[in-house]
């Protein structure tokens, strides 16, 4: 049941429904039965198995890691630690065994082969449970955050298990830590009518993003990078897939998050206009952002706060002076948020490499350019608030993070590099035309027009109360023509496969 | 130790780790209004108070942290420990 069908809508309308109906301290249970039946739908009764171990594991450490702390049992040993580690252990584990098993069996027989024995080690045919990537983050934090005392565990299993498997979240996240939701997930509110209204036109603008602009850039995307196109054609693929990227995986966020926001249950933004990121770091800040903070605040921090760094970090400071200590400790951070980026985008080294290359440049162009940079503004007298320069600093960013994630979209670290080699020869523009009607390259420009409006509309203020203030009847022309353009320009039809989301492959 | 002591010897941590001495911390001082309060300076910030005032700051703690008033009754919390 893909978040873009019927289907979905005619479920999300059913469970809405029945969530009205059901008296207010009931209808967490409403959403426990629709997110079961929607994981079995999507995903197998047999899997579930899985996520309910992980459940249990996760409910079972929170709360029994809180009694430990509360009783304050001094004792040598730190029980709850141990507790917490070995809970977080399985979760990692459970991930690393259904995503990354491949990566490790292929990068084995590499191993094997270049040490010249002649066994084989088998893939496997793993069929990863629904969700794992996001939820087990989720759980990890959760089991994490009892541990450091920022929450408190839930105590009733049930409860538990609708923060566990969520259905709007199951698809793409975002990853969702509990104290954020906790509230929201068992109040029972439902959205008032500008709530209400508020979800609906999220769920269209999400449509929008995914049907009449993700989708339809797709075959022209794949075509650049599996056809004969060089020079500016390739560059053109490259960003056309992180624009169909951006398109796709956003809209799928407006739309779960506009399901979401039905059932009065706000869940944390995962994008805040990365086009006006003037930076790479910027941007790290404004993508995926759930993702991002997960990754600095369970990975990051704790490794940045160990004992062994910061000795490091101290003789660095005294060795190398103290900026570029300070900075050296940060690359180690930073080594590691890569390598857990990379591998969890997927069991592939075009994704390590791509993220890797995403945070080198990072280092590169904000660390250790940056007192060029700065000089080289000094002596040319350049206006830094000026919309020029700001623009530039926007089209440089944009372009340096398609070109670190045009490897990830790669089938192999071969085959990016020669899409790349690809680019210095000389070709014609012109070429790409046939790629499309000319109505589809209407229709992207407008498009592209479009969500360029509204993002700088969201620099000012929230656009959904903007159009909220309108009269009645200009809001009502928007949303008929947004829906209408959904309908008729969205890319569906025979042979259309409307669940294959960028962001549910991870 | 007092809240006056806490501001005054925080004065000094930041302007230390953010090189800049025209800081003039409150509490409700936050990392919008420092330039280079991002959250790999924040990391480094914990830590050198860490070991200035001898103490330590839970990941919880470090992670919640809402602004200056904040850290420093942390702070004042573990000194009077």
């Amino acid at each position: 049941m893909a978040i873009t069908s019927l289907k979905f809508f005619a479920f999300l309308a059913v469970i809405y429904l029945l969530y009205c109906l059901v008296p207010r301290q009931k209808r967490w249970f409403v959403l426990l039965g629709a997110s079961l039946f929607f994981y079995v739908v999507c995903g197998s009764l047999r899997l579930f198995v899985v996520t309910l171990l992980q459940i249990l594991v996760a409910y079972g450490a929170a709360i029994r890691t809180d009694k430990q702390q509360r009783e304050g049992v001094s004792t040598k040993i730190n029980t709850a630690g141990i507790l917490t580690c070995l809970a977080v252990l399985f979760q990692i584990g459970a991930l690393l065994y259904y995503k990354e098993m491949n990566f490790f069996v292929t990068n084995g027989n590499i191993l094997l082969h270049l040490l010249g024995k002649e066994s084989t080690l088998f893939l496997w045919q793993i069929v990863a449970p629904l969700g794992i990537s996001y939820y087990t983050l989720s759980y990890i934090a959760y089991i994490l955050d009892v541990y450091w005392g920022v929450v408190s565990p839930q105590r009733n299993f049930l409860k538990f298990c609708l923060f566990g498997i969520y259905f709007p979240i199951m698809i793409s996240g975002p990853i969702t830590r509990y104290q954020e939701i906790e509230q929201d997930l068992y109040a029972g509110n439902r959205a008032d009518y500008q709530g209400f209204c508020f979800g609906l036109q999220r769920i269209l603008w999400g449509l929008f993003k995914k049907l009449v602009i993700a989708d339809r850039m797709a075959p022209i995307v794949q075509e650049i990078w599996s056809g004969d196109f060089y020079g500016w054609c390739v560059l053109i693929g490259v960003l056309g897939y992180a624009w169909q990227l951006y398109m796709d995986f956003s809209g799928c966020m407006d739309i779960v998050l506009g399901a979401s926001e039905l059932f009065g249950i706000r869940l944390p933004e995962n994008f805040n206009t990365p086009l006006y990121a003037t930076s790479l770091s910027e941007y790290w800040r404004r993508w995926h952002i759930t993702l991002g903070a997960w990754v600095k605040d369970y990975v990051m921090y704790p490794i940045l706060k160990t004992k062994g760094l910061q000795t490091r970090a101290k003789k660095w400071k005294k060795k190398f002076g103290k900026k570029m200590g300070k900075k050296m400790t940060t690359w180690i951070g930073l080594f590691f948020t890569w390598l857990v980026v990379g591998l969890w985008h997927g069991g592939a080294w075009t994704f390590v490499f791509g993220s890797g290359l995403f945070f080198f440049l990072m280092i590169i162009g904000g660390q250790i350019l940056e007192p060029i940079g700065k000089w080289c503004i000094e002596k040319m007298h350049i206006p830094t608030q000026s919309f020029g320069w700001k623009l530039w600093q926007r089209i440089r960013t944009f372009v340096l993070f398609s070109a670190s994630i045009s490897f990830s979209w790669s089938a192999s670290m071969k085959d990016g590099f020669r899409m790349w080699a690809r680019c210095f020869k000389p070709t014609n523009l012109s070429s790409l035309l046939p790629l499309a009607s000319r109505a589809d390259w209407f229709l992207l420009v407008i498009g592209a027009v479009i969500v360029w409006l509204i993002s700088y509309g969201k620099q000012k203020e929230d656009v959904r109360m903007y159009v909220a203030k309108k009269a009645l009847p200009v809001r009502w022309i928007l949303y008929l023509v947004l829906l209408f353009a959904v309908l008729i320009c969205g890319v569906y039809g025979p042979g259309y496969d409307a669940s294959s989301f960028i962001y549910g492959q991870f | 130790m007092s809240r006056e002591e806490v501001f005054e010897r925080l004065h000094e941590i930041f302007w230390d780790v953010f090189d800049d001495e025209d800081i003039r911390l409150t509490d409700a001082t936050t990392s919008d209004d420092i330039e280079d309060w991002d959250s790999l300076e924040h990391i480094n910030l914990v830590v050198e108070i860490e070991n200035q005032f001898g103490m330590k700051f839970t990941m919880g703690e470090v992670h919640e942290m809402k602004n200056v008033g904040e850290m420093v009754d942390i702070i004042i919390e573990r000194a009077t420990k």
